[in-house]
């Protein structure tokens, strides 16, 4: 078994300015490990790495530790730890970034259905203007295995029962305009 | 680097080097000799060299009017640097000298010698200062050169004006004033007065002893606080050197170095001093039966009436009226039973504020710190939940003359099982107070074990990092380390902890994710420096007075601004614990090459 | 009051309609009809940024000139939709070349944004536009008795704390308090609900789902009222998993709208009462006792 030992070569200089660049990451560099980011976060119980430890891996440049962490995506965003840090670091924001560079290298694990989601609410967004909650799910559904579609019977009984399921494809009627709209504004550079 | 004009100064050697006359120059005098200026820029090392083109400012210097010579060098201040300045009043005939270097705070008098030594009239001399003005506030080289080259031009167009000066000595005011009846004031009161000096102490509480009265031992040796302070107080009482003064604020202070006026004023008591012998029999008196208002020496946590003793070893032992509370003030309407029952007749209603004026040659400065209002963090609960505390509360609690009698009861009536301690609350936090209060990790170590001693508590303490730089402290800290091993789960090493309590019964701490459930939390609060009530300490001069006073009151400046205390923690835990079927989901291992997960819950570092 | 453009957001029209149809009853009943952004687009929500950060903002950002074209701020019911909005709305005020981008995009489709528009949500309107007195004089059936555990979730009060206290939110506790309800303290009310998770990763978030739900009966309470659909959705759809793996009692999870709306005496069809998965009735039941 490998140790769990990493050493200077396994650090991304690149990586680590690419990390406190980010707006607002600079302060990364005056953590001081308190924690309260990993205390307060309600998912630290199911993370590989805490978020403390991801901002100094981060920071570190452990390139491939960062970016192949389950931690990022079990965020949901709640913000608890941006507003707790003592330090001000942004660390949901750090989140973020993490997560679209995860998938712009594409290094995250492949059946993990979150990116799925991300990439698939993304597209309908894209296309249609607007989310269709049903279409959403049924697309995640078929793309990260179809088995799950069992477990989804009741839940989708409960939504019929209560008159909140549709199949109704939501959209827009400026479609044309919001495509034309997003291509102006180019893609990601994550400079901004 | 060397820049000789070869020539005197003036309007004639200027036009023989074809230079213009410089407008507003003055010509010396008729009889005086020439004006030759001697111009030293020193490089402090790197200091000003690394930012200011030293040799550049040399020879602009040397090309102003009237200076004869200009130099660079290392250190201006070294002995060969002050040997140079020597030399070339001898030699040269210098008869002003500038010197571009650091703050005059720091080297105006040493230069002022080297140019006495040379056998000029110290006076003639003017610094400039490249350091703290130019090179250390600025990054552009350039820039900061140009402003360096632009000081220099001052000071020499400045110098030749200068006039021999002959010092003068003069009486100053024996009389010293100190600011702050705690500990600090106390004892340099004290001090003073037993070398012979009259002290003015001037106190704004009614009774003298600060914070340390409150507490019940002092750290790191766990002393008895009460069996060091209140001799020193009954001292201060007794000395003939000593004017106490209580409820009393400084509003204003003139006047100069070694001779301040300084106004006071007295708030009043309602009580003469003089009379009042502190039986208490009009507090027993008094129209409330029982205590009715805060007690704000139990921080809180016990009642008082409107009339009463500061605390039972106060000095002065003298009881005072809250004008605020008092029914007598509110509505004119008391039966006034107080008063029939002072045999002493000590009791007037109608006393006013007083302004008295002091003449003092030396202040000094102990005005304390306050302790961060732990409400300003509102995610430990502190005003929210009965059970969260601040240190100042629980240094009452444990005290032996505290409302408790030194026995730990809560708030709800229960003696602790379990005791959180939150370091760092208002302590190295951006959104409250960035500094570390530098006492919060010693005095919660010394709340934990005297809880422990008192409970026998489970007493984690939730720290960041375990700061304790004194003498003798980090062997105090091994020592409660030690004596409990289960109760402190702190952990060295990676300098995590912390605590969480969304879920109110679970912190997150040294690495474990402990549970501590119906714990009861106390914060340690960051302090800050002691605010004034009125416009006056703020105002008081940095300088105090021409004898040692100085030393101290860089000290207690320097306390001011970096006390802090710590104090709170989050939501104890009144509802049922939860009882799942099956418990909550394990730390799954998402990822086993890390290494760093598992499935235990104990074993978590945060 | 400057003109209000009602944001719904995808949710609203989809599993959250009960909050669209609550609010516009509400909202109606105090004389204040909502009315709504024409052609609004998904706000993007959390998934968007975390694929691409310049579109995400460019999205949200046709909102806003949609808004500011027709002179109004933008009322935002949902969480999740109020945080991105009120991000892009600083994001483009605060970063130059972002703010140049997207108008840059905008103007490609002939809309504008000069950053006059603000982000509301509806218990910030009726706090403090409408306001207290206004509600408990509209109140028709008093909800007394009823105990209520509020859940304000967290993007409303994080990272931005704008109209409420960040830690201690008190603006929905203020108005079920105008109800005549009782409001029981909750010390969760920020806590995350585990937001997509519940449907990701079941394990976690119905882990998530149960501690609110759990708090909230320890609590006393009768009911949950939250102010997010996806709260909503998690607390109310996701219950019936939660109670299969714990022990937990059922606890009827209503937008606050909904509560208020029975408050002002509007039938509780048109609240989308009866969209609930855990039956409400216990909660209708009091109110008709009380009217007996």
């Amino acid at each position: 078994m490998r140790p769990n030992i990493r050493t200077e070569a396994d650090r991304s200089p690149e990586f680590a300015r690419w990390i406190t660049s980010l707006p607002g990451a600079e302060k990364v560099r005056e953590c001081m490990h308190c924690g309260l980011c990993s205390a307060s976060c309600p998912l630290f119980a199911y993370m590989d790495y805490s978020p403390r430890q991801l901002m100094h891996l981060g920071r570190e440049g452990f390139r491939d530790d960062v970016l192949g962490s389950f931690s990022i995506w079990l965020c949901t965003s709640c913000y608890q730890c941006t507003v707790e840090c003592p330090r001000q670091i942004p660390v949901t924001e750090i989140m973020y970034a993490l997560k679209r560079r995860a998938i712009e290298e594409g290094v995250y694990t492949k059946h993990l259905p979150i990116p799925v989601l991300s990439r698939e609410f993304q597209r309908l967004v894209t296309d249609r203007g607007r989310i269709s909650e049903s279409w959403l799910v049924i697309k995640l559904l078929l793309k990260t295995g179809i088995h799950r579609m069992f477990g989804m019977v009741g839940l989708t009984w409960d939504l019929v029962r209560t008159r909140r399921f549709s199949l109704r494809k939501e959209t827009i009627r400026g479609r044309k305009d919001l495509a034309r709209m997003l291509e102006a504004v180019g893609s990601d550079a994550e400079a901004v | 680097m060397l820049r000789e004009n070869g020539f005197g100064s003036g309007p004639t050697g200027s036009e023989a080097k074809g230079r213009p006359p410089v407008n507003g120059d003055a010509p010396p005098l008729n009889g005086d000799p020439p004006i030759r200026i001697g111009v030293y820029v020193c490089h402090c090392g790197t200091n000003i060299a690394r930012t200011v083109d030293v040799e550049r400012v040399t020879e602009k210097a040397g090309e102003l009017p009237g200076v004869t010579i200009a130099r660079d060098y290392k250190y201006m201040c070294s002995d060969p640097g002050q040997e140079m300045i020597r030399e070339d009043i001898e030699e040269l005939g210098l008869n002003r000298i500038v010197v571009a270097s650091c703050s005059p705070n720091l080297h105006e008098e040493t230069f002022r010698g080297a140019t006495a030594a040379g056998g000029l009239n110290p006076f003639f001399f003017q610094m400039v200062n490249i350091r703290e003005h130019a090179s250390w506030v600025h990054e552009d080289r350039e820039s900061a050169t140009e402003k360096a080259i632009d000081l220099v031009r001052a000071a020499v167009r400045r110098v030749r004006h200068h006039k021999a000066l002959e010092t003068r000595r003069v009486p100053i005011q024996p009389q010293v004033l100190v600011v702050g009846g705690g500990i600090a004031g106390i004892t340099a009161a004290l001090t003073l007065a037993d070398a012979g000096k009259r002290v003015y102490l001037v106190e704004r509480e009614a009774a003298i002893g600060g914070h340390m009265a409150q507490f019940d031992k002092t750290f790191p040796t766990l002393d008895c606080a009460a069996c060091i302070l209140t001799p020193k107080m009954t001292q201060v009482k007794a000395h003939p050197n000593i004017t106490l003064m209580t409820m009393t604020e400084v509003v204003k202070v003139d006047g100069f170095v070694g001779s301040y006026e300084v106004t006071v004023k007295h708030r009043p008591r309602y009580i003469d001093v003089s009379l009042c012998v502190g039986c208490q029999q009009c507090i027993d008196a008094c129209v409330y039966k029982r205590g009715k208002f805060e007690d704000e020496f139990d921080a809180g946590l016990s009642k008082r009436k409107p009339i009463y003793l500061p605390n039972a070893q106060a000095v002065p032992q003298v009881v005072l009226i809250d004008p605020g509370q008092c029914i007598q003030f509110s509505s004119g309407k008391c039966k006034q039973t107080c008063l029939e029952a002072c045999d002493r007749d000590a009791i007037f209603f109608d006393q006013e504020e007083q302004i008295e004026t002091l003449d003092v040659g030396a202040i000094i400065m102990a005005t304390g710190f306050q302790t961060f209002d732990a409400r300003r963090s509102p995610h430990y609960g502190y005003g929210i939940y009965p059970n969260v505390y601040t240190a100042l509360e629980v240094e009452r609690l444990v005290n032996a003359s505290g409302p408790t009698g030194g026995e730990v009861v809560l708030r709800d009536g229960e003696k602790p099982t379990s005791v959180g301690i939150v370091h760092c609350v208002g302590s190295r936090d951006q959104k409250s107070n960035p500094w570390c209060s530098k006492v919060c990790c010693m005095y919660s170590l010394k709340l934990a074990h005297l809880i422990k001693e008192k409970t026998d508590a489970e007493v984690y303490n939730f720290y960041i990092d375990m700061r304790t730089p004194g003498k003798g402290f980090e062997e105090f800290y091994q020592r409660i380390a030690a004596e409990s091993p289960p109760s402190t789960s702190t952990r060295t090493g990676t300098a995590s902890l912390s605590w969480t309590l969304r879920t109110p019964s679970q912190a997150w701490c040294g690495g474990y994710r402990s549970t501590c459930s119906s714990s009861r939390w106390v914060s340690s609060h960051g302090t800050t420096p002691r605010r004034s009530g009125g416009p006056s300490t703020s105002r008081v001069p940095a300088t105090a007075g021409s004898w040692s006073a100085t030393r101290s009151w860089r000290r207690s400046t320097r306390l001011r601004t970096a006390c802090i205390w710590p104090g709170v923690a989050r939501d104890p835990r009144t509802s049922p614990r939860p009882s799942p079927k099956r418990g909550p989901p394990p730390a799954r291992r998402w990822r086993s090459s890390t290494g760093a997960t598992s499935s235990s819950s104990r074993t978590r570092l945060t | 009051m400057k003109k209000l453009a009602y944001y719904p957001g995808c949710s609203l029209v989809g599993t959250g309609r009960a909050y669209d149809e609550s609010l516009r009853a509400v909202f109606e009943k105090l004389g204040e009809p909502l009315e709504e952004l024409d052609d609004w687009n998904c706000c993007g929500a959390t998934s968007y940024m975390s694929i691409d950060k310049a579109k995400a903002y460019g999205l949200a950002s046709r909102n806003l000139a949609l808004a500011e074209r027709e002179n109004s701020d933008l009322l935002t019911p949902c969480n999740a939709c109020y945080l991105v909005l009120e991000k892009t709305r600083r994001h483009l005020a605060e970063s130059a070349e972002m703010g140049h981008r997207v108008r840059h995009a905008l103007d490609a489709v002939g809309l504008r944004y000069e950053g006059d528009v603000r982000i509301r949500h509806p218990l910030e309107v009726l706090t403090q536009d409408v306001g207290e007195e206004r509600i408990k004089e509209a109140v028709e059936e008093p909800l007394k008795g009823l105990k209520i555990a509020p859940y304000y979730g967290c993007q409303i009060v994080r990272p931005y704390a704008t109209f409420d206290d960040q830690y201690h939110p008190q603006t929905m506790d203020r108005l079920l308090k105008a109800t005549g309800a009782k409001v029981v303290p909750y010390p969760f009310k920020t806590r995350c609900c585990g937001a997509s998770q519940t449907g990701t990763l079941p394990e976690v978030g119905i882990h998530l789902v149960y501690r609110l739900l759990n708090e909230a009966k320890a609590r006393g309470a009768d009911v949950l009222a939250v102010i997010c659909p996806l709260c909503q959705f998690n607390l109310d759809v996701y219950q019936s998993k939660a109670r299969r793996e714990y022990d937990l009692e059922p606890i009827p999870v209503l937008y606050f709208s909904q509560i208020l709306g029975l408050a002002l005496g509007i039938p509780a069809k048109k609240l989308g009462i009866d969209r609930c998965v855990v039956s409400a009735n216990p909660v209708l039941e009091r109110r008709a006792a009380h009217a007996a």
